[in-house]
């Protein structure tokens, strides 16, 4: 189902700008054919590499039945897990200091392992559980760069975009012998709004002047409240919730500008 | 309902923070099933199920049961899904029903509700697990056997037999091949044996057998299970040494032999009884020991082993007999020395071995409060030092080294390492202190006092102490030393800052080496021992004794006391001495010496004519009181003191000279006075030194041709010597009085003519004529007389040629003295009076310018010299004759010769070109004036063998003529301590 919407958003886009670019030229004096005019000179592609750090959710307490409830305690606070982007796009210099960007970008966070304790009946930590997290995004990419120097330019991003989260892979294991691991969690997908800001500086050297090397720090919100499905029998609708998804992206990267930038 | 299990898990898990792992319900077997269950059979099994939770369970369902079904009935679990409050347990009883054979494993595992979550299993132990057969297992008895039996050829050897099982087990016996069993002479067997009983089997081996055919048969009865026995043969003997000496700590080696021929010996060890086995570090094996071969076994006893429980071990192998030695335990043990120093130097440590075995000495090390002695290196006797024998290893003591400690000497007798211990003590040193300690109650009054370290180490934190005394201070910061070498002393000094008479206390020398020595301090009343004066070269010096106090002292009995090393040439003047008139000591040993008086003791440097008595130091202490001495540091010793004229009597003046064999100094600027021609004498007479000639004046101050110093100062002789030309050439001392010859008429305004005599005071005459004539040129004590000579012929109304003997009252001549014209100087040489001068008879006989006089006659040097004679001096036991001559009796001599009593010698390197006018002996060396430029300018002087050496005047009296000399005994220098 994700993967339908990341592909129906990639073509979109790519309709939007077959469409800007094949408008007749008595059309293109609309800001966006404005834009495209000259696209062939001004595309660039880009590629990062980073990691997104986010929270482990709080100790949470599920009800089973009216009798039957237990305590989750995750092992940490934070997790982090590799974040990648490929994007691509065009851009154009508005004067000689104040470059704008328009892209889009598919990303996604690997798999995060997400790990912590059972308390049966919030007394006795006889399990173990754990499940892993991961993300697909498709975003529209935004980004103003100012050069501060031939080489040296500092950029502000806002991205947004639409994210598939998917929580699975839900298991335990004893910690005594005594005890008998749970029925898992059911695996659950959720697809919602996302945005990205972001700040970052970038570095030209002389000798390769269509690559411009990236590091940035940004913010990443994600669909809230990623959660696993009820156990099996489960008679109540307590569900083991991620928490907020929303975190700190830390990234590396290159862009390539066909036209020498 | 939330709200609360929240508040329970705060308060159990945040506040109490203890979360212990534990089943949601536990599970505690009560009855297993059987491990086999029959086919077509039932079988129980209960379990205990108990809800740890604090949660009431009303549906617990059960999961799991591998077929079985839950039992209810009264005190079992409700039939399931059942309820379980908090806490509370019941008993799960599972039957199962056997309809097929298999496996079951697994469960029961209990739910709080139907969802399934949060079950519960039994531990693994406890869980479902067993088999359904088909039949049961018939049941034989089972028979529990040793693995092993060693049998020894014709012995019986037994093993026992038990029936572990319920079932009595029937005709128990060794089931064995038939060759095996031929090598038995007899095996014996148990009918029954009773469920858990017991029953001994014996099998004897052949005495004749050396090998089994078979190493392992089957006990078993006839409705038992087998069980396997392996049989091996003991028939090996062991030899070895019949003793074995043990040494603790190292290892011994037990050669072991096998004496067999057949078979090898294994696991050969010795068996220590279980008493023993904490006795030994270590007991070796050998695997294995092949027919006749041999092999060391070996055992290290510990160190700490003292005594052996046994005298006898065993040695023996798993397939051996066993075979006895004995033991014995060597003793180990190294006796060293105490070792002690009483003086610096080498000390001998001595190491005997007292063992019984060799000991190697590793090593000698010293602790304890102990410096500066050093160990020397272990020589190689004490290397495999033999039972009995004994070396040495040296100690050396430093001159600093002081403390007490041990000596650990390291020895070994082979792998261990040992040690014994001794002694180590280094002496005290000693250190004495002068004296007792009077101070004055004059508040600026101090006192030094000297420590000495007598002892023969170094005094180690010297230091000294006064015992509190009110208004004396100490000031002992040169006595702080770190170290006082042996010899070495120190000074204190005592400071009376308002001290009261009659107080006491005691100085206290202390160290880190030495007894606390202590001496009186007494505040006294003042009494003042002082210095006449200080550094006066001359012969003799006063102390005087003070008693400033207020009331009377008694003076120290001996009251001076002179070192050895001064003895013979500083005296103290009590006895009328001819230096000492007028100057005896007025303080008298062990009388009083009432309040305000005071005395004096004089000291006498001895007259010396010869180098016979040499240059000194040493100490005179004068003990005012008993309790308050003054020690005096003296340096003795002997100058030279030269009389010189102007030698053309032109704008050149005369001048004394002291030479103390290093530098020469003139004696009051003597060479500065106004018509002065010269000094032509000296003497030394009641401590000071006195010189004649022709001068006005001496050192600026007049003086009529005859002067005294003091030692600092030239002063006149009253009106001195007067009319005539005034000059005197002659002096000497005679009667305790200082008598001139020369050419004076008037001596301190009486008549003297040509000869006066001075007390000290005045003049007077000598001899109640009035007629003289010419000239006395040399005045001579000689036999208690006093000799005249010149070129008179006249002396005082008696008629003498050129000589003349006063005898204290009348003039007499010498027979006919001498022919004319002068005798120029006199001495005594071998109890003869020795006059030269230029004559050629004495008495009539011809003598040739030089002549003796035995006190009745005269007599020749053999054949004389042919020149003038001025001067003589004696050196080794000769006679030294200087004047213009160059020959004595024919032989070349350059007016310096040699009269050894019998003949004439001519001295090497004695080359004077022109005449010597003044001789004398100082210090075993001869010095020569004169005129002359060769061997030395002016002034030489001979070391009595062949060399000359020419002194440095640095041309004071380049053009003066050396006239006389004068040999003075000085003290150089005197000071208190």
């Amino acid at each position: 189902m994700a993967m339908r919407k990341i592909l129906c958003l990639i073509l979109f886009s790519l309709c939007f700008l077959s469409i800007a670019n094949a408008l007749p030229s008595s059309k293109k004096n609309f800001p966006i054919s404005i834009f495209l005019h000259s696209i062939e000179e001004h595309i660039f592609a880009n590629i990062q590499l980073g990691q997104l750090i986010t929270e482990s959710g709080d100790q949470q307490t599920l009800s089973f039945s009216a009798v039957n409830y237990n305590l989750y305690q995750p092992n940490q606070k934070a997790r982090g897990a590799m974040d990648y982007s490929l994007g691509i796009g065009v851009y154009q210099n508005l004067n000689g200091y104040l470059r704008l960007s328009l892209g889009i970008a598919l990303a996604q966070t690997l798999n995060q392992s997400v790990s912590g304790t059972v308390y049966q009946y919030e007394l006795f930590p006889n399990l173990k559980y754990k499940y892993d997290v991961r993300n697909t995004r498709l975003m529209v990419t935004t980004r103003w760069a100012y050069e501060l120097s031939a080489n040296w330019s500092v950029f502000a991003d806002l991205d947004l975009g639409i994210a598939d989260v998917t929580a699975h892979n839900y298991t335990e294991s004893a910690l005594i012998e005594e005890s008998v691991p749970n029925p898992p969690f059911a695996a659950t997908q959720k697809t919602g709004f996302t945005y990205q800001l972001g700040l970052g500086t970038s570095y030209k050297f002389h000798d390769l002047p269509r690559w411009r090397w990236n590091v940035g720090v940004g913010y990443l919100r994600l669909p809230k409240y990623a959660d696993l499905g009820a156990a099996p029998l489960q008679t109540t609708n307590d569900r083991l919730t991620l928490g907020n998804l929303s975190g700190a992206r830390l990234w590396a990267g290159v862009t390539y500008y066909f036209d020498q930038g | 309902m939330r709200v609360l299990r929240s508040l329970l898990w705060m308060a159990l898990f945040f506040c109490t923070c203890v979360t212990m792992a534990n089943p949601v319900m536990s599970e505690s077997r009560a009855i297993a099933f059987p491990a086999d269950i029959v086919n077509d059979t039932t079988a129980i099994s209960t379990y205990t199920i108990t809800n740890n939770t604090p949660v009431n369970f009303t549906g617990v369902t059960l999961r799991n049961l591998g077929g079985a079904t839950q039992v209810t009935g009264a005190g079992l679990c409700s039939a399931a899904p059942f309820a379980l409050n908090a806490g509370a347990s019941c008993v799960l009883q599972i039957d199962f029903s056997a309809t097929a054979t298999g496996s079951v494993v697994g469960g029961p595992e209990v739910c709080p509700d139907s969802t399934g979550m949060n079950c519960s299993q039994p531990v693994a132990a406890q869980k479902i697990d067993f088999a359904v057969v088909s039949s049961p297992t018939p049941s034989m008895p089972t028979l529990t056997v040793p693995t092993s039996l060693v049998l020894t050829p014709g012995a019986a050897v037994s093993f026992t037999v038990t029936n572990s099982s319920a079932v009595t087990a029937n005709n128990v016996m060794v089931t064995m091949p038939a060759a095996l069993r031929a090598q038995m002479s007899s095996v014996t067997s148990c009918a029954t044996i009773a469920p858990g009983g017991s029953c001994q089997i014996s099998l004897t081996l052949k005495s004749t057998e050396t090998s089994l055919t078979t190493g392992s048969v089957t006990v078993n009865g006839s409705n038992t299970q087998d069980s396997s026995l392996s049989l091996s043969i003991n028939n090996i003997e062991l030899s070895t040494s019949s003793t074995l000496q043990l040494v603790p700590g190292e290892e011994a080696v037990l050669p072991v032999k096998n004496t067999s021929s057949l078979n090898t010996a294994t696991n050969v060890t010795i068996k220590l009884p279980g008493s023993m086995a904490n006795d030994f570090d270590s007991v070796g094996s050998c695997a294995s020991i092949a027919p006749g071969a041999t092999c060391n076994v070996t055992l290290t006893p510990k160190a700490s082993l003292s005594a052996l429980e046994f005298d006898t071990l065993i040695v023996g192998g798993s397939n051996t007999q066993d075979t006895s030695f004995g033991i014995t335990l060597a003793t180990v043990s190294l006796l060293a020395t105490d070792v002690g120093f009483s003086a610096p130097g080498a000390q001998t440590l001595t190491l005997t071995n007292q063992s019984d075995v060799p000991v190697d000495v590793t090593g000698v090390t010293l602790a304890g409060t102990i410096y500066n002695v050093t160990v020397g290196s272990i020589p190689g006797a004490c290397t495999d030092l033999a039972a009995g024998d004994s070396c040495t290893v040296t100690l050396t003591a430093a001159t600093n080294a002081y403390g007490n400690g041990t000596i650990t000497t390291a020895y070994t007798t082979g792998s261990g390492a040992l040690a014994t211990a001794s002694s180590l003590a280094v002496g005290n040193t000693s250190v004495a202190v002068n004296g007792g300690v009077d101070i004055g109650v004059n508040p600026t009054d101090s006192i030094i006092k000297t420590i000495t370290n007598t002892g023969d180490f170094s005094w180690q934190g010297a230091n000294a102490a006064l015992t509190s005394l009110t208004g004396v201070v100490l000031d002992a910061t040169s006595c702080t030393a770190e170290a006082l070498a042996p010899g070495q002393s120190c000074n204190i000094t005592l400071t009376s800052t308002g001290a009261t008479a009659g107080d006491s206390s005691e100085v206290t020398a202390t160290g880190s080496n030495i007894s606390s020595t202590a001496v009186n301090v007494l505040v006294n009343d003042a009494i003042v021992t002082t210095l006449d004066a200080a550094d006066v070269r001359l012969q003799d010096r006063a102390v005087k004794i003070d008693n400033q106090g207020s009331s009377n002292k008694t003076l120290g009995n001996p009251l001076v006391s002179i070192s050895p090393s001064l003895t013979g040439r500083i005296v103290e003047c009590t006895n009328g001495g001819d230096n000492c008139a007028n100057k005896e000591s007025t303080c008298v040993a062990g009388t009083t010496l009432t309040a305000g008086q005071s005395c004096y003791v004089w000291l006498e440097a001895k007259e010396v004519k010869s180098d016979s008595l040499g240059s000194a130091t040493g100490t005179v202490t004068v003990d005012a009181t008993e309790s308050d001495s003054t020690i005096f540091d003296v340096n003795y010793g002997l100058d030279l003191y030269i009389a010189t004229v102007d030698k053309k009597a032109e704008s050149q003046y005369g001048s004394v000279y002291r030479w103390d064999g290093t530098t020469s100094t003139g004696i009051g600027n003597s060479n500065s006075n106004t018509g002065t021609t010269g000094f032509y004498t000296l003497a030394a007479y009641q401590g000071d030194l006195y010189s004649s000639g022709r001068f006005t004046s001496a050192g600026g101050v007049s003086a009529a041709n005859i002067a005294k110093w003091n030692g600092s100062a030239w002063s006149a002789l009253g009106s001195g010597l007067t009319s005539g030309s005034g000059s005197a050439r002659g002096i000497a001392v005679y009667d305790n009085k200082l008598v001139v010859g020369g050419d004076f008429w008037v001596a301190g305004g009486v008549n003297a003519r040509l000869v006066a005599e001075w007390d000290g005071s005045s003049w007077s005459g000598m001899g109640s004529g009035s007629t003289s004539n010419a000239s006395v040129y040399d005045v001579h004590t000689y036999n208690g007389k006093l000799y005249a000579a010149g070129s008179f012929t006249t002396i005082r109304d008696v008629d003498a040629n050129r000589i003349a003997e006063w005898d204290g009252t009348d003039w007499t001549a010498l027979n006919g003295g001498v022919s004319s014209s002068y005798i120029l100087a006199m001495t005594t040489y071998n109890n003869k009076l020795i006059v030269g001068g230029i004559f050629a008879d004495a008495d009539g006989m011809t003598v040739n310018n030089i002549a003796a006089w035995d006190g009745s006659a005269w007599s020749a040097l053999t054949d004389g010299v042919n020149n003038s004679v001025g001067a003589f001096a004696e050196l080794g036991g000769n006679l030294y004759v200087g004047g213009s001559f160059t020959e004595a009796s024919g032989t070349t001599t350059n007016r310096l010769a040699e009269w050894n009593d019998t003949k004439w010698l001519a001295i090497s390197g004695a080359t004077f070109n022109s005449y010597i006018t003044a001789l004398g002996s100082y210090d075993g060396k001869l010095f020569a004036g004169g005129r002359f430029t060769s061997p030395g300018s002016y002034e030489v002087e001979w070391d009595g063998a062949s060399t000359w050496t020419a002194l440095s005047f640095g041309g004071n009296i380049a053009n003066q003529d050396p006239k006389s000399t004068l040999v003075v005994p000085s003290i150089v220098s005197i000071a208190a301590q």
